[in-house]
């Protein structure tokens, strides 16, 4: 990347797309503007994109079928522009690949500093796994990616904040691997800018009082001296 | 009264059934019982009387010198005849009418003055019949014997003769036969109405179930062809209703999507904005329309879930909630006891606990949230230390759109849709969300049906 980062932004509706490109022009990104899914792929082909904005309610091809064509053929990174709120759509979205999500209405403070984000992840050095199983089971645990949630053996649902899934989605993706307080930002942060805020401890612990069967004396997600944490259970792949 | 009377179809109908038959068994009961009866005069004791009758035309017809050998002479076959100066039948004796009036008139038809009969059944010791003794072959029992008195002129002729018993096992028998039909017609009728209550109870049970989801079960169409056709209709009924809440889906999507994206269009130009105190305002606008937007389209399809229910800890749900307002510095504790578990859909209950909380901690100051399973029931109570709310108050904050009147500037935001969202979603789950002043402040409870603590 030298630079500006090239991004190509696509939606259907001119009243979006004309005054976001104008903002994130002003702020060091340059914009390449496509109205439908068709002319994406072709400006795709044609110029070195490091990374698409991309509206999921657009007439014809929709977003989640073009986001999952990028994410088959390119390792360019995807940010959805979604104006369904909806759960379901978040999850189908970024089970598609695609690295992060904005709802409509979205600050455009926001998506800037998620777009430098995700631009930092791709070209730097964290690793960031797609799930690639259904489901990860540890210890009495099974933390399902397609639902995204933590259900018990015994079939009952604890519900997670989205920076505690991300969590422990990196700390199953990365098993019996100590990783650093900066190292689960970077993997868990992102997808929620709430992640930036809260500290990591702080979710660790709020980890272990629904996970742990004695908080104080944990023994799934262990405090390494100096270095971070490590989930200390066996992983099984689902 | 009326609450011990069944109230299940089949119930009533076995009851009224068992009522009518048990009426008409009864009838016919004491009809065939007299009957039975008459038939059993005739046919045993009608001989004995027919005797009698001639005996005494015999001992009538006879001169004074042989009367004693023609009644000796009758005294045959365990009978024994007497004149006699008093009747055998005493005064005191049950006595069988029926019986008197036959012999009233077969001594009539013999041509016998007789001014008055008497008659009665009695069981006598059995004694060795003349004439037909065999040695040792005691008979033993007693033996049922028809006693006959008429009075002829100033004496009695005195008949004891054995006689057939009755039919000890006629009324058993009747009895017998009687239960059999009772269970036979009974058993029939359970048949017909459970045939008729199943349908119904899948008829009830599809309806209870009915969420307008497209996944709405078809019931099977059984029974009787007017009850096929009432659940033919339902399931018609129950396509248009799902088509039509689907439209309403459609149409409200349509029209968030419409009204997002003129929004989100003004929330980027907003950026440029110059002064800043302006473009502040203008954003808080842009994100208040946004957060009534997302309400009234919530609330519009509250009742339709698409979200699958499941057994969820209610505790840790409470939890994650209150750690989002934890992050904003809002004073919110979760009180948890033991482990409560519940069917729920998670996403929607966080929505509502989320708008509990966010109106106690915006009027309240904070916020105490508690999580307990009793009697079948789960509830989730959400406290807080304001000044509570008048009665009237009370119910009208649950309407729509309605605000507390020192609210409705918009300092302190919201569309006024968040307890009756939190509301529908209560009743989505089929429970219900209840106010009251408690203590100091006010208390919001969600009371969900079902589980309970594991």
């Amino acid at each position: 990347m030298t630079g500006e980062p090239h991004i190509l932004l696509v939606d259907d509706e001119r009243d979006i797309r004309d005054p976001l490109a104008a903002y994130l022009g002003r702020n060091g990104v340059r914009v390449t503007k496509a109205e439908n899914a068709a002319t994406a792929r072709q400006l795709l082909a044609a110029y070195g994109i490091d990374l698409v904005l991309l509206d999921i309610m657009m007439p014809g091809e929709d977003g989640l079928s073009l986001a999952g064509f990028i994410r088959a053929t390119s390792k360019v990174p995807v940010i959805l522009l979604t104006a369904k709120a909806e759960e379901t759509d978040r999850i189908v979205g970024l089970e598609l690949g695609a690295d992060d999500y904005v709802v409509k209405p979205f600050s455009p403070r926001e998506l800037l500093a998620r777009i430098k984000a995700v631009l930092r992840r791709s070209g730097g050095t964290a690793e960031v796994r797609a799930p690639d199983a259904d489901g990860y089971g540890f210890g009495d645990w099974v933390l399902k990616t397609g639902e995204r949630e933590l259900v018990g053996t015994d079939g009952v649902s604890v519900p997670l904040s989205t920076g505690e899934y991300n969590l422990l989605l990196a700390f199953v993706t990365h098993p019996k691997r100590v990783l650093t307080r900066d190292q689960l930002l970077d993997l868990s942060q992102g997808r929620e800018l709430a992640a930036f805020e809260r500290s990591i401890d702080n979710h660790i612990s709020r980890l272990r009082r629904k996970i742990e069967a004695d908080p104080s004396d944990p023994k799934l997600i262990k405090t390494v001296w100096g270095g971070g944490y490590t989930l200390a259970a066996e992983v099984r792949r689902l | 009264m009326r609450r011990f009377l069944p109230k299940s179809l089949i119930a009533q109908m076995a009851l009224l059934i068992g009522l009518a038959l048990l009426a008409a068994q009864l009838v016919n009961f004491a009809l065939i019982l007299n009957e039975r009866e008459k038939l059993s005069l005739a046919q045993n004791q009608g001989p004995a009387i027919t005797r009698f009758a001639s005996v005494a035309q015999d001992v009538s017809d006879a001169p004074a010198e042989f009367k004693d050998a023609v009644l000796r002479d009758s005294s045959r076959r365990g009978a024994r005849f007497a004149v006699e100066p008093a009747p055998a039948v005493g005064a005191g004796e049950e006595r069988e009418p029926r019986a008197e009036a036959q012999l009233t008139r077969a001594l009539a038809e013999a041509g016998v003055a007789a001014s008055e009969v008497r008659a009665t059944f009695r069981t006598e010791a059995r004694e060795p019949r003349p004439g037909t003794e065999r040695a040792g072959r005691e008979r033993r029992g007693d033996a049922h014997m028809i006693v006959l008195s008429a009075r002829m002129g100033e004496v009695w002729l005195n008949g004891r003769m054995p006689t057939p018993r009755g039919d000890p096992w006629l009324a058993g028998r009747l009895g017998a036969a009687t239960l059999i039909l009772y269970v036979i017609v009974l058993g029939m009728t359970l048949l017909v109405a459970m045939r008729l209550a199943r349908p119904l109870r899948d008829l009830t049970r599809a309806a209870e179930a009915f969420r307008g989801r497209s996944l709405a079960p078809e019931v099977e169409p059984r029974g009787p062809a007017d009850l096929r056709r009432a659940i033919d209709a339902f399931n018609a009924m129950n396509r248009r209703v799902t088509a039509l809440l689907d439209e309403k889906d459609r149409m409200l999507g349509a029209i968030g999507h419409d009204l997002r994206t003129p929004l989100a269009s003004l929330r980027i130009r907003a950026e440029n904005l110059e002064p800043e105190s302006e473009r502040q305002r203008m954003v808080a606008t842009i994100e208040d329309m946004t957060v009534m937007l997302e309400d009234i389209l919530v609330l519009a399809r509250s009742g339709r879930a698409r979200e699958e229910a499941r057994a969820v800890d209610l505790g840790a749900l409470a939890e994650t909630v209150a750690d989002e307002f934890h992050d904003l510095g809002q004073d919110v504790t979760v009180e948890s006891g033991e482990r409560v578990v519940a069917e729920v859909q998670p996403v929607l209950l966080r929505r509502a606990l989320r708008n509990l909380i966010d109106n106690a901690v915006k009027y309240g100051g904070s916020a105490r949230v508690r999580v307990a399973a009793a009697k079948g029931q789960t509830t989730i109570s959400v406290a807080d230390t304001g000044p509570g709310l008048s009665e009237d108050e009370l119910q009208r904050v649950l309407e729509p759109f309605y605000r507390v009147e020192e609210s409705r500037n918009r300092d302190t935001g919201g569309s006024g849709l968040g307890l009756a969202i939190a509301r529908a979603i209560a009743e989505s789950h089929g429970g219900s969300l209840t106010l009251a002043n408690g203590g100091p402040g006010l208390v919001a409870t969600l009371t969900l049906p079902g589980n309970g603590a594991h």
